[in-house]
């Protein structure tokens, strides 16, 4: 068959034509179908059916057999030809990369090893399934020809198993310095939260150590009884906030020391103003809850309540496990919250704790009647449910 | 002697200071006790005491509002346990700024300087209240906006909120989690209540520029910025905030 000036460059250009279409599909081989084809098995293949065939077809001008068959069949018996090489290539050749690319045996393997098994395989196969296609085609007279048939293939199959190989490694690679950075990153997150907290619970505001002590000097000198209550009592809560070990985390029920700890000392302070209560359910003593988390909140608590100055002041904490979580309400007697909440240190703190250790994991609500603090925690297994 | 009235919050801080005066006999006549400040302006106005023993910090308001709030205004013995403030107390009437827990020695000083003085005229000079009160009162830098929904406030932290989107009567506040929270304040009105660093990129959006992972030069003057929130937002600046923009960001 004799080839034209013409017919010749438009086979070249059909050839590059498709080689380049075959590079897209490949480029874009996870996408392909995505949303038509559910099932994976058969949206790959008929992915990998259409490269191969864009492949192929791209190497028509190398492939005299071809040629031939139109010449022998006609045009369409050839295509069809092609379009069962086509199949033959992904049933065999793409299934059985694709097994040993995924098995996760092979997966244990080092990368050397696993890749190298990769090659010989698309390159065992994809010879042998070139070859049987061929015996099965040629003409008897012809079947002497098969070298070329082999070299094509082999070269192919070699080709396309280096570019695997090779981008393969380019994504270890890329997942190995992610990795690297992630961990990284998490290390150093971890060592500022740490530091964070380090500093938010040194704080645990000096004003009121002072006032305290304050309040025990006169004392002492009027009511020696209650001084040393309140001694003792600030006693207690320092050794609560000394010895925590470094845990970040408390028990409810180790809040609520410390709460009582704490409200008693500004009971002591201020007298007949003062009352408070707790109301706690019983699985909610052993759920871990920030450090500290609870003592700024009845700092406000006091001082709002004590800013309405015609009434005894009355605080009131509600704890109760939730279904994936728990919530802590404070509650005061106070004059509502001003439209413009500013958060002060106290608050602030609050904040900072749950973004550190309960991160995405809880809601903080202002209530209006009654007024009260609400802190709701979810435990990790929780779906956030703001 | 002096009719004296006690004002602070801690009984225990007035009982101290009765028993600290009591050596003095004579020279104190403490003829009242308040435990607040809206007590000590009624026991004042009452009982017409010549020198108050005034805590600062008193829950209601500070010793200074209870200053502005008398016609008359006896002689004035700030106690407090905060030193900051001392300054500013005596540039009001103070005769005297005792610091908490109170000392013997420290009341001695206060009881010569009274006696040294004599009978204390009446100071005409009205000092500026209001100024000190602004400064006592003065606003800690906000963190956060609040934003009240039905009966609860949600307090969003600048540095969680990625942008603010103007619909049309309410303003959408989109956080680096992905949640939106709606407010009844107009964008402008929000804006003032919002530090610098948020900065308005077209009519209808205001971002967070703490927040920008990504700025990329759009078509036709406008510029394409994506936030470093979870869903990695894209907004697109207005045309007529290129100027403002390029001169934000050093261009």
């Amino acid at each position: 068959m004799n080839i034209g000036f013409w017919q010749y460059l438009i086979i070249i250009h059909a050839a590059i034509a498709l080689a380049l279409s075959g590079m897209f599909l490949l480029a874009n081989f996870k996408q392909l179908f995505r949303k038509s084809i559910r099932n994976e098995w058969l949206r790959a293949n008929i992915s990998a059916w259409l490269i191969i065939f864009c492949f192929i077809m791209a190497l028509l001008p190398l492939n005299g057999g071809l040629f031939e068959a139109i010449g022998e069949y006609g045009v369409g018996m050839a295509l069809l030809g092609q379009a069962i090489l086509v199949t033959l290539n992904t049933l065999i050749v793409f299934n059985s990369v694709r097994w040993v690319v995924r098995h996760p045996r092979f997966k244990q393997w080092s990368f050397a090893k696993h890749q190298a098994l990769i090659l010989v395989t698309l390159i065992v196969t994809a010879v042998s399934t070139s070859l049987l296609f061929y015996i099965a085609t040629a003409e008897r007279e012809n079947i002497h020809n098969w070298q070329s048939t082999v070299l094509i293939s082999l070269y192919f199959a070699t080709g396309v198993g280096l570019v695997h190989v090779f981008s393969a490694y380019v994504s270890l690679e890329r997942q190995k310095r992610m990795d690297e950075q992630s961990l990284e990153l998490s290390r150093l997150r971890e060592a500022k939260a740490r530091a964070e907290l380090e500093a938010l619970q040194a704080k645990i505001n000096p004003h009121f150590l002072y006032n305290a002590l304050g309040a025990i000097a006169d004392l002492s000198l009027t009511d020696g009884l209650r001084a040393r209550e309140m001694t003792l009592a600030l006693a207690d809560l320092f050794r609560y906030s000394l010895n925590y070990a470094g845990d970040n985390y408390a028990t409810v029920e180790e809040e609520l020391q410390l709460s009582s700890l704490y409200l008693r000392i500004e009971q002591i302070r201020f007298e007949n103003k003062l009352q408070y209560e707790v109301h706690t359910d019983a699985e909610a003593g052993a759920f871990r809850v920030p450090r500290f988390l609870l003592q700024p909140l009845l700092e406000n608590a006091v001082k709002h309540g004590l800013k309405a100055t015609d009434r005894l002041t009355s605080i009131r904490i509600d704890i109760t496990t939730l279904e994936e979580g728990i919530s802590i309400a404070v509650e005061d007697n106070g004059p509502p919250f001003p439209e413009e909440l500013v958060p002060r240190y106290g608050l602030q703190s609050v904040f900072d704790k749950l973004d550190l250790l309960f991160p995405n994991r809880y809601e903080v609500l202002f209530l209006a009647q009654p007024k009260a603090v609400v802190i709701k925690m979810y435990t990790p297994k929780a779906r956030r449910h703001v | 002697m002096y009719k004296v009235l006690l004002v602070d919050d801690e009984p225990a801080a007035r009982r101290t200071l009765r028993r600290l005066l009591e050596p003095y006999g004579p020279l104190f006549n403490i003829i009242g006790e308040a435990a607040n400040g809206g007590e000590a302006i009624e026991k004042i106005q009452a009982l017409h005491p010549e020198l108050v023993f005034l805590d600062i910090r008193l829950p209601d308001m500070s010793g200074f509002e209870v200053l502005q709030q008398l016609k008359e205004v006896p002689h004035i013995i700030f106690t407090t346990a905060y030193e900051e403030y001392a300054i500013q107390a005596f540039e009001t009437f103070a005769v005297d700024y005792l610091l908490k827990p109170l000392r013997e020695e420290r009341i001695a000083q206060t009881v010569e300087k009274l006696q040294r003085l004599g009978r204390l005229g009446n100071t005409d000079t009205a000092p500026d209240l209001q100024a000190l009160i602004d400064r006592f009162n003065q606003p800690v830098a906000a963190t956060s906006l609040s934003v009240r929904t039905g009966d609860r406030i949600n307090l969003l932290r600048f540095d969680q909120i990625t942008y603010l989107e103007a619909d049309d009567k309410y303003v959408w506040i989109y956080l680096v989690t992905g949640q939106k929270y709606l407010s009844g304040a107009t964008l402008s009105s929000l804006v003032e209540k919002l530090p610098a660093h948020f900065f308005r990129i077209q009519k209808s959006y205001l971002i967070n520029k703490q927040l920008i992972r990504e700025m990329h030069r759009h078509y036709n003057g406008r510029y394409r910025f994506v936030m470093n929130d979870t869903n990695s937002t894209t907004l697109y600046s207005g045309r007529t905030y290129q100027q403002e923009i390029r001169k934000e960001f050093g261009l």
